[in-house]
Parts: C-alpha cells; sequence; structure tokens
C-alpha cells in the first residue's frame, strides 16, 4: 500500500464538558488512497463527523484530540502541527466540502472572492489571475455562466448550485485529499444524482482521495471503494464495498443493511434494530451495541471487542464473529 | 371498485400570493399546488413523492382544511370539507388526523406526554378526566410502544424514534379513520426509520387507517404504499398502483427520479437517468407541460400544450404527451 496519502491512527476526539467526557470518537484508525474513496457511515451521533473534523484539525474546545492519536498526511504528522501549519495544509493539501451548501458559504461576499481567497492564500496568485482561476473552476464543476456567476452572492443560487461552488472552492488548490461531510444530504435526489457523478467525474480526473461522510447506505454503494462503519465512536467493522454488502458480519451492519427499504425488495414487514444509540457520556462498558445486540455473549458486556482481520481488508470488531471463526 | 372513496379531492388549488411593495400589493402566485385530484379508499396508503417545492406537504394540509384551498373541492366520507363551519370541522377532526416531520418541534417542550395525549382525548368530549382517561392514554401509549412509565415525562427526555411514537400516539389517541403523515421518517436514522415504518404499517392493520403519506424517499413510499402518486410543481405528473409505477413508470419524471436513487447494491450499476438543471420556481412555472424544461424527451408540444392527466389502463394516470411504452 505505498498509496497511502493519509494515515489515521488511533484517533481519539474527546470533549471534555460540565457533565463529563464525550468520547465522540474513541480509537479510530483507517487509511486512505489516492484516487479512491474512503467512506465513513454510520448514524447520527457516532462521531463520524468529528473524525472529519478532526483530519481538518477544526475541533475546538472542549473537544482536544488525545494524545497518542496520529493523523499522517504522507510523512507530516498533523496532530502535533502549530496552528500556521497546520493552515498551510489545510484548504491546500486537504480541504473539505460541508454539508450545508446553505450556511456555509459567507452571505456578503460575491462567490468570485470567496474562491480567488484560497487561490490568493495559498498559491500565491494575482487578484486577475485568480479572479480568471475561479471561472475556470465554476466552469469545471459544470456550472453554466460561470463568468457572470462569479459576481453573483450565494443567495442568488440554488441548494444544488451551491453545492457545486462548495466543491470548486475545495478543488481550487488541487488538495491530495478532499474531505466531504454528508456533501448531498441537504439535496434533492436528482440534485443529488448530479453532485455524485460530478464528484466521481472529478475523482478520476484528478486522482484526488475522498473521504466521504455519509449515513446513507445507497450512497456508500455508489461512491466508495471501502467503508469504515462506526458505532459510538469506533469502528465495528470496515471492509472493501462489495464485500460490506454482500458479507456483512458485525451485527450491526447487518442491521443496518437489512433495516433499509429497498426499491426492489418484497418484504412486507423491514427488519429493525431494536432500541436507540447509547448515551456517549454513559457508554456499556463492554461492547457500545451489545444492549441491542441479538447474538450478544455474557463477554461482551464486560470487555470491549478490538477490531481483528478476518480476511484481507475485512476487520470486525465482535467477539462473536471472532469466536466464530477461531 | 364499488366501494365509496374515504376521501375525494378535485381539481385542488392551493396559490399562496407574492406581496411586495409598500401597499403590499400582491404582484403574483406561487402555484404551491394547481390542480390535483385523487381519491383514497379506507384502509388504503396513497402517497405522494416529489422533490422540495413541489407542493406535496401543502397538499397533505390543504386537505385537512389546516391551510384553506383556493379552489377544487374536498369530500370525507361524502360530506363536503370545503364549506364546513368550525364547529363541524371541529367534529371532522376526531376523525382526521396529522403526523408531522420533525419530532422536534413538533411536541410542546412544557407539556408531559401524557398531557399531550390526553389534550385532544378531553377536548373533543371524549373523556372526562379521571382514572378512565388515565388507563386510554396508556393503553394508546403501549399499542406505539412507549412503556407506561413514560407517560409524565417531557419531550426533552426522548430519543427522535421515540418522539415520532408519541406524535403518532397523539394522531391516533382519538381514533381517526385518516391521518395525513407528512414526511414522518425522513428526519429519523435508518435503524429508527424501519422501526417507525413497521409500527405504521401494524397500526394500519389494526386500525383500519387510511393513510396520506408524504415523503421524497422512494424506497420508503415503496414499502408502506399501494398507490402512489408523483408531484412535480404543484400537479400530479404520474398516479397509479405501487407495483407498475415502481416497475414500468411511465413519466419521464418518475423514471428520472427512480434512476436518481442511490442503491444499496454495489455491483448494479444501473443506467442512470440525469437530469440537468434544477426545479424551475413554482412562482413562475414553465409554459405547456411543467416538466419540459428538463426532460430528456423533450418535443415541440411540450412547450406549449399542457398535458392532462390520463388513463392508460388499468387506472396508471399519466401526464404526458409522449408516455414512455409500457
Amino acid at each position: 500500500m505505498s498509496n497511502t496519502i493519509l494515515k489515521v491512527k488511533d484517533l481519539r476526539t474527546h470533549f471534555f464538558t460540565d457533565k463529563g467526557v464525550v468520547k465522540a470518537v474513541d480509537g479510530v484508525s483507517f487509511d486512505i488512497q489516492a484516487g479512491k474513496t474512503l467512506c465513513v457511515v454510520g448514524e447520527s451521533g457516532c462521531g463520524k463527523s468529528v473524525t472529519s473534523m478532526s483530519v481538518m484539525g477544526l475541533v475546538s474546545k472542549p473537544g482536544k484530540i488525545i494524545e497518542g492519536s496520529s493523523i499522517k498526511y504522507m510523512d507530516n504528522e498533523l496532530t502535533t502541527m502549530s496552528d500556521s501549519e497546520y493552515r498551510s495544509v489545510r484548504g491546500n493539501e486537504i480541504s473539505m466540502i460541508f454539508q450545508e451548501p446553505m450556511t456555509s458559504l459567507n452571505p456578503v461576499f460575491k462567490i468570485g472572492f470567496q474562491i480567488s481567497e484560497v487561490l490568493m492564500l495559498h498559491k500565491e496568485m494575482t487578484k486577475e489571475e485568480a479572479h480568471q482561476k475561479s471561472i475556470d473552476l465554476l466552469d469545471m464543476v459544470g456550472l453554466s455562466r460561470a463568468d457572470e456567476l462569479v459576481n453573483e452572492y450565494p443567495h442568488q443560487l440554488s441548494g444544488g448550485m451551491r453545492q457545486r461552488v462548495m466543491i470548486a472552492m475545495a478543488l481550487a488548490c488541487e488538495p491530495k485529499v478532499l474531505v466531504a461531510d454528508e456533501p448531498t444530504t441537504a439535496l434533492d435526489v436528482t440534485i443529488q444524482a448530479q453532485i455524485l457523478e460530478l464528484m466521481n467525474d472529478l475523482k478520476s480526473k484528478t486522482n484526488t482521495a475522498i473521504m466521504m461522510i455519509t449515513h446513507d447506505l445507497g450512497v456508500v454503494a455508489e461512491m466508495a471503494d471501502y467503508v469504515v462503519v462506526m458505532y459510538a465512536g469506533r469502528v465495528v467493522e470496515e471492509a472493501d464495498v462489495v464485500t460490506l454488502y454482500e458479507n456483512p458480519q458485525h451485527p450491526y451492519t447487518v442491521g443496518l443493511i437489512n433495516s433499509i427499504p429497498k426499491l426492489d425488495d418484497e418484504r412486507e414487514v423491514l427488519e429493525s434494530i431494536e432500541g436507540s444509540v447509547p448515551n456517549p457520556l454513559y457508554l456499556p462498558e463492554g461492547c457500545a451495541f451489545e444492549p441491542r445486540c441479538k447474538s450478544a455473549i455474557p463477554k461482551c458486556k464486560t470487555q470491549r471487542p478490538g477490531l481483528v482481520e478476518l480476511e484481507t481488508g475485512h476487520k470486525v470488531s465482535c467477539f462473536v464473529i471472532q469466536e466464530g471463526q477461531s | 371498485m364499488t366501494q365509496q372513496p374515504l376521501l375525494k379531492v378535485t381539481n385542488l388549488k392551493k396559490h399562496f400570493p407574492i406581496k411586495s411593495g409598500f401597499f403590499k400589493k400582491t404582484v403574483g402566485h406561487v402555484k404551491a399546488c394547481d390542480g390535483l385530484s385523487f381519491e383514497i379508499m379506507p384502509g388504503e396508503t396513497l402517497s405522494l413523492v416529489g422533490e422540495s417545492g413541489c407542493g406535496k406537504s401543502t397538499t397533505g394540509r390543504t386537505v385537512l382544511r389546516l391551510l384553506e384551498p383556493t379552489d377544487g373541492e374536498i369530500e370525507f366520507n361524502g360530506k363536503n370539507v370545503n364549506n364546513m363551519n368550525k364547529k363541524e370541522l371541529t367534529k371532522l377532526r376526531t376523525d382526521m388526523q396529522i403526523i408531522f416531520q420533525d419530532p422536534y418541534s413538533s411536541l410542546n417542550p412544557r407539556m408531559t406526554v401524557g398531557e399531550m395525549i390526553k389534550e385532544p382525548l378531553v377536548e373533543h368530549g371524549l373523556y372526562k378526566r379521571g382514572p378512565k382517561l388515565d388507563e386510554r392514554v396508556r393503553e394508546i401509549i403501549t399499542m406505539c410502544g412507549l412503556a407506561d412509565y413514560h407517560v409524565n415525562r417531557y419531550p426533552h427526555e426522548f430519543s427522535g424514534g421515540q418522539r415520532q411514537r408519541i406524535g403518532i400516539a397523539r394522531a391516533l389517541a382519538l381514533e381517526p379513520s385518516f391521518v395525513v403523515a407528512d414526511e414522518p421518517v425522513s428526519a429519523l436514522d435508518v435503524s429508527i426509520q424501519s422501526q417507525i415504518i413497521n409500527l405504521m404499517n401494524d397500526l394500519q392493520k389494526k386500525m383500519g387507517l387510511s393513510y396520506l403519506f408524504i415523503s421524497h424517499d422512494l424506497s420508503v413510499v415503496r414499502h408502506i404504499s399501494d398507490r402512489v402518486g408523483v408531484m412535480y410543481l404543484g400537479t400530479l405528473v404520474e398516479l397509479a398502483d405501487k407495483k407498475p409505477m415502481f416497475d414500468k413508470p411511465r413519466h419521464p419524471y418518475t423514471h428520472a427520479l427512480l434512476s436518481a436513487i442511490p442503491q444499496p447494491n454495489p455491483t448494479r450499476k444501473r443506467d442512470r437517468v440525469l437530469l440537468s438543471g434544477d426545479i424551475p420556481s413554482p412562482s413562475n412555472p414553465p409554459s405547456g407541460c411543467k416538466f419540459h424544461t428538463r426532460c430528456p424527451s423533450v418535443k415541440e408540444k411540450c412547450k406549449t400544450d399542457e398535458p392532462m392527466l390520463k388513463d392508460l389502463g388499468d387506472k396508471h394516470f399519466v401526464a404526458c404527451h409522449f408516455p414512455i411504452e409500457g
């Protein structure tokens, strides 16, 4: 695996609140390779967004990346970087597309200026060069009348157009890694299809590695090469996308996949996972999924399972599966 | 079918005026709902699907007369709902209820669950306060999958899925025969979403309910409905039984909408009809067929003549001059 661009190892991001420590991310590891898409899936509150924020170095108080965590970009350790060092990486080498195109653009600046700003800062372009490049970028993400759009304000655009602007901005410096946090959740399906197509297109053109955060297993199937499933701050299963859908192992992954209504199934009753996600302040001592798990054994209550490789590239963190294997 | 429809809507219109200037002169109308006709049989689920802004929620609310219709007729149980006065409407409300989309903002944070469910029962004079009422509340709550000790709790103590169960319990307390469900699961995680869908299905069987199910998620719709209506810019473009609609959509928009949904199956890549552009503004819809600006198979006639909803056989209604061959 020489193509590894970003290596996250044992990432722990905890939030020190008045009520106690919330272990939003608690020992997450994964690699991202050039030209590949890694999807991080999970339900709300499982720590997937905090993972992406940690990679971007955007975790703010009371949150803190705990010592011992490592995020390695090429050969640089990101967790120990100073703010100014980080700034030269962020937006330049690693950039991000946020979930809400409505709120993540600045409403009082013109589109063109917001894209130019990135270019002037990181690529030291002049104003004119940056302006021209912004037009090219808007063109690249499939927006017509790009030369007029640069002089418009975000409120003049629709949701899908704004998300395209966000993508143009994120790609301005030709980053090696693109972090996309639920990029299509706020959009309608027909618009979502356009944006996903665009991202796949750009990926093959620029060989950018994409880390995509989503809760939609349909989107995962469409986009991912490799998938990490998270539950309550930890990775419960990781595998390449085909293996994950055809041979899911962890009871949570199985439940998740079975509970999605599909367009082509005739089932009367959907399977569902009883109960709900545990309170992150009071996580169970053992496996976090144990209270909702149908196949739990006594050991699950007291001990935490580690991530064990079943076969090459397919890792599962579950005692029941691991013991069945050996 | 000789059976009488429970709800019959004929040419329903709801236009919102756009006011502007000092004298608040009406300068135009947003035609949220522009000439809809459909029927719902007892015990049946009709789903309305479409993208944001297509008027599906407006339709749901207008049918209940939570919004005053601009034009058209609504007949419920053989009685005309349009010109009912307030007293008659109150009586009607025991028979027609609504479940809202957002379980976070649709429950009063200062009322306990018990009070919330008691209120309609007392208000409509079905029960007097006392042990009998308490008994009834407990019955409803357990039916909706909550425990009876939840009665004295406040909404903030519940998770999203549980809150949606409260919303359902409140709507069903009066034993209505017709319920409008306005995106009841779109704010929930997948594993919780399937719990709620199953619950709604169970309750329908038990109580013989009819649903008008409003959703943008076609996979969910496929699961819950008997018939489906697809809306685009305030009009129905296709209305048919579930199976023919999903197997052989006849309207190009339905076809594109179905193909745009990301499928949770990484090995099956379907050919996708990608719609270009955004949904036009409902205040200034295109002439002729409203879909002609984005339609992949648009012809000259579509730009000038508006197609009417026609029966193509087997109660498969399509509003298109050139429907896809079945």
